[in-house]
């Protein structure tokens, strides 16, 4: 290689001089010189052909190898029941999904993820029913990492009673308004002291998934593009592939926001459809407050957004196409107005360190460290006095703070 | 359509005119095809006719400056040449004019950059052209507006040009060469549309990482990733649409020049400007270094002012360059660390020069770890300048108030500590594999080798455009 140093000391214009203005008659000559034989019609089409075998193979085995263990809940330990899901009672399983860990999953006799006794609450113990959908389920987390368990300890700590967060909460559509203000009787058979409510952006705006946008997208395509598609994407190397990709922020976001453009709507105003749904979702928060209201129970609500919007928080200019602050602004007005107590959590949110890390890379649900988060966020909430029952004991927090 | 980056169907469209170009070998034919793929290429950039006015009346002024020239008309170089680059500086909206004398309605703008330098060279070498024939209106708008150098170059000279596609027999294409080039398209497509996407999100994530809260650790690191990241982008987006449009021009027969040479095996920054964007350099060199040496040198004739001269030139040279990407202080503020990285460099060489005598230079320079100092330095500073190329102010000052100036000179020593091993350590291994050998050259540039790295590229470049999903990234070049 040339050095510029050496050759720019015979004069000053030598520096500049383009050294590889022959390159490109170079760069054919290097092909040219060889010559191209019959034989090389079969053989370079065979190693293009390899290649890409290897390359196909390469993927697939180490897509195979990184999800030999995949295991799945629906069917074993929730079964489907109308249009909810409910969990089997005294069951035990173990899932394993694209882009979790190993996680047990142990439900208690009346089927909820909880070491709580469904029938019988304990004496003097305060007991708050958290509800909602896979997220306060701690759906991918182990039992240990999740919103009830950790809330349960350090609410117990920092008041210095025994409270009991009964996860009553289970994935999917059970957790949608309008399924969680049909189970109230259920909820208040619980016996709970308070309700609390985690709400997904998914559980008000149950968007399509991106495996039922390409469905949809494909529909009519030959069946080569259909076929590649699904190759690339629904098996377990698309998985693989997109899972790893997935972990950028920027491009999860840049991903999401292709699929609400696909699906022509916008987190950033509100088309008629949503004005619907969030009408229907005041209507159900309506039955909720008042039949928990009835029994003196007061209903505390967090909305957790997803992950894009989440992420937009911290992105400058923000994507165009999401508005992060709406829909928390829109449920805070709903709920004020139908009695709930609104948590919001957006404020403490923006305020974690690496708040993209704290969703699983495919963006709908919280990890271990989200969960862990979120407890802090509502552990303080709970205690600043909006529930004068689980206001700080200031001999607990002493004790504590001494410890 | 997208056609005004890599996109798959502009390498179509590309494939396309070239298959169209090669029915005949007539020059006739070929000049013909591409005359209308180069019509219906500004047609699929912009719809409107009324947006190529402003451009048709600078290629206008250009071409009435170039009719005068090659008449012998006196003084009609120098005006020409100045309505012109009064012209660009008006179209291109340079701020220090007054806003109230710009056109407001939307006008096309694309390419306006890259067809200024060819205007500018025509109208400074026509008056030098003696016999050869006259660039008459026809081969002047085929020059100018080719589509596969308007969006962003490379800069090439019309005799270079005119030599290949008016050419009475055109230059061979055989089943090699179109291999060669659709090894090159294929290379060029992955560049942009994978390597550059994902690193401009890389990017951003940095960015993000950097600016909010995070854990000490990662910010370091999230700094460390947004210093060295935006060369290797900008590389890959720029070089990969140059691979692309080389290659299509090559299958419809015509040369055109390389703009880059592994820039970042470059020791130095004098040596960097010799590989990156070689077509504007050497433009630079041959219309602006040059003329202003010999003014120099003629009125400050003594022997000991030429190095200092030489320093002076590289200066002015290499901050019209920044200049040249933007109209903002930011790019001003990139043209003064760009002509000061050069005339610092040049005045580094001169001094060792002194102090340790030609032959110790030499020995110095030829050095290894001298060497590998040097790519690491350069690559630094680069990535260093470069943050007035792709941010604001306001970014810069966020960036920058992210973490505390210590930190910060670790994170550039820690960016010139990796540069300079990771530089070194490729190009020992490159040196390496093309060291072996057959009898008909290295075994990594054998047809075999090619066609293996080719359909991986390929394979990867397709899977990779499925799952992303994302439209074919906009080419940064393509704003100047």
């Amino acid at each position: 290689m040339p050095d510029t140093f050496s050759q720019s000391e015979r004069d000053a214009d030598r520096a500049l001089s383009v050294g590889g203005e022959t390159h490109a008659a170079e760069y054919e000559e290097s092909g040219g010189r060889r010559k191209t034989s019959a034989l090389d019609w079969i053989v370079l089409p065979l190693i293009s052909a390899a290649t890409i075998a290897i390359f196909c193979g390469g993927i697939r085995l180490i897509s195979y190898l990184e999800f030999a263990h995949l295991k799945w809940l629906p069917g074993r330990c929730i079964v489907q029941s109308g249009s909810v899901l409910h969990g089997v009672p005294n069951s035990v399983c173990t899932e394993r999904n694209y882009y979790s860990q190993l996680v047990e999953y142990r439900f208690n006799s009346c089927g909820d993820r909880t070491p709580f006794d469904c029938r019988q609450k304990p004496e003097g113990v305060y007991r708050i029913v958290l509800i909602g959908s896979s997220n306060p389920m701690g759906y991918e987390v182990p039992a240990e990492s999740t919103l009830s368990e950790r809330l349960s300890a350090a609410l117990s700590r920092r008041t210095g009673r025994r409270v009991e967060v009964y996860n009553a909460s289970l994935n999917g559509s059970s957790g949608a308004p309008s399924n969680l203000a049909n189970r109230m009787s259920r909820t208040m058979a619980l016996q709970p002291d308070l309700i609390l409510w985690v709400m997904n952006a998914w559980d008000i705006n149950p968007d399509k998934s991106e495996d039922q946008i390409r469905d949809e997208a494909l529909q009519g395509s030959p069946r080569i593009l259909r076929a590649l598609r699904l190759l690339f994407t629904e098996t377990r190397a698309g998985y693989w592939m997109r899972e790893i990709l997935y972990r950028s922020q920027s491009l999860y976001t840049a991903a999401y926001l292709k699929r609400i453009q696909n699906e022509a709507q916008t987190h950033a105003t509100p088309n008629d459809e949503e004005h619907e749904r969030m009408r229907l979702v005041s209507l159900d928060v309506r039955t909720i407050v008042d039949r928990a209201k009835a029994d003196g129970v007061p209903v505390v609500v967090a909305f957790l957004p997803d992950r894009a919007v989440a992420d937009a928080f911290s992105m400058s200019p923000r994507p165009a196409g999401i508005e992060p602050d709406r829909l928390n602004n829109e449920l805070h007005t709903v709920l004020a107005g139908k009695g709930a107590i609104f948590a919001d959590v957006v404020p403490d949110l923006r305020k974690a360190l690496n708040l993209d890390g704290l969703y699983d890379p495919f963006g709908a649900h919280l990890n271990a460290e989200g969960h862990a988060f979120l407890t802090q966020i509502l552990e303080n909430f709970l205690t600043s006095g909006v529930v004068p029952a689980l206001s700080v004991n200031e001999q607990a927090q002493s004790e504590r703070i001494q410890q | 359509m997208n056609m005004d980056t890599a996109s798959f169907q502009f390498v179509l469209y590309g494939l396309a005119a070239a298959l169209l170009s090669n029915l005949s070998r007539s020059r006739l034919w070929r000049s013909i095809v591409l005359s209308a793929a180069t019509v219906v290429f500004l047609a699929l950039l912009d719809r409107n006719p009324l947006h190529f006015i402003p451009l048709a009346g600078f290629l206008l002024v250009g071409y009435g400056g170039l009719f005068l020239i090659q008449r012998g008309l006196p003084k009609a170089q120098v005006l020409s040449i100045l309505g012109v680059i009064v012209a660009y500086i008006w179209l291109k909206k340079y701020s220090f004019l007054p806003a109230a004398s710009f056109l407001h309605s939307f006008y096309f703008t694309i390419g306006l950059s890259y067809i200024f330098f060819r205007v500018l060279h025509l109208l400074i070498e026509s008056g030098d052209r003696g016999e050869e024939p006259r660039v008459g209106i026809g081969a002047y708008l085929l020059y100018t507006l080719n589509f596969t150098t308007l969006v962003s170059g490379p800069i090439q000279r019309y005799d270079e040009f005119a030599r290949d596609q008016f050419a009475e027999q055109p230059i061979p294409l055989g089943i090699r060469v179109v291999g060669l080039q659709i090894e090159r398209i294929i290379r060029g497509f992955f560049k942009v549309n994978v390597l550059a996407m994902i690193l401009n999100f890389a990017r951003e994530d940095a960015y993000i990482q950097l600016t909010h809260p995070m854990p000490p650790g990662l910010k370091l690191y999230a700094a460390f990733r947004l210093v060295i990241i935006y060369p290797i982008f900008l590389y890959a987006n720029f070089s990969g649409y140059i691979d692309i449009v080389i290659a299509l021009a090559r299958l419809m027969r015509v040369r055109l020049p390389e703009n880059f040479d592994r820039p970042f095996s470059a020791s130095s920054v004098m040596d960097f400007w010799n590989r990156w964007h070689m077509t504007l350099s050497n433009w630079l060199k041959n219309y602006v270094y040059n003329p202003l040496l010999l003014t120099l040198m003629r009125r400050f004739s003594s022997p000991g002012a030429g190095p200092f001269l030489g320093v002076f030139c590289f200066f002015v040279t290499f901050f019209l360059i920044g200049v040249w990407h933007g109209r903002t202080s930011e790019f001003i503020f990139f043209g003064v660390l760009t002509g000061g990285g050069m005339s610092i460099n040049k005045l580094w060489q001169i001094w060792l020069v002194k102090v340790l005598g030609r032959k110790g230079y030499k020995t110095l320079a030829a050095n290894p770890v001298y060497i590998a100092a040097g790519r690491g330095l350069n690559f630094s500073w680069f990535a260093f300048t470069l943050f007035w190329f792709w941010a604001g102010w306001a970014q810069i000052k966020t960036a920058a108030g992210s973490l505390s100036p210590l930190q910060w000179l670790g994170v550039w020593a820690a960016v010139f500590l990796s540069a300079t091993v990771v530089l070194a350590v490729w190009e020992s291994v490159r040196a390496l594999l093309l060291s072996i050998r057959t009898s008909e050259g290295p075994v990594l540039t054998s047809r075999y080798a090619r066609v293996v790295y080719a359909s991986a590229l390929g394979f990867a470049a397709c899977v990779l455009t499925i799952l992303l999903n994302q439209p074919a990234p906009g080419l940064v070049y393509k704003a100047f």
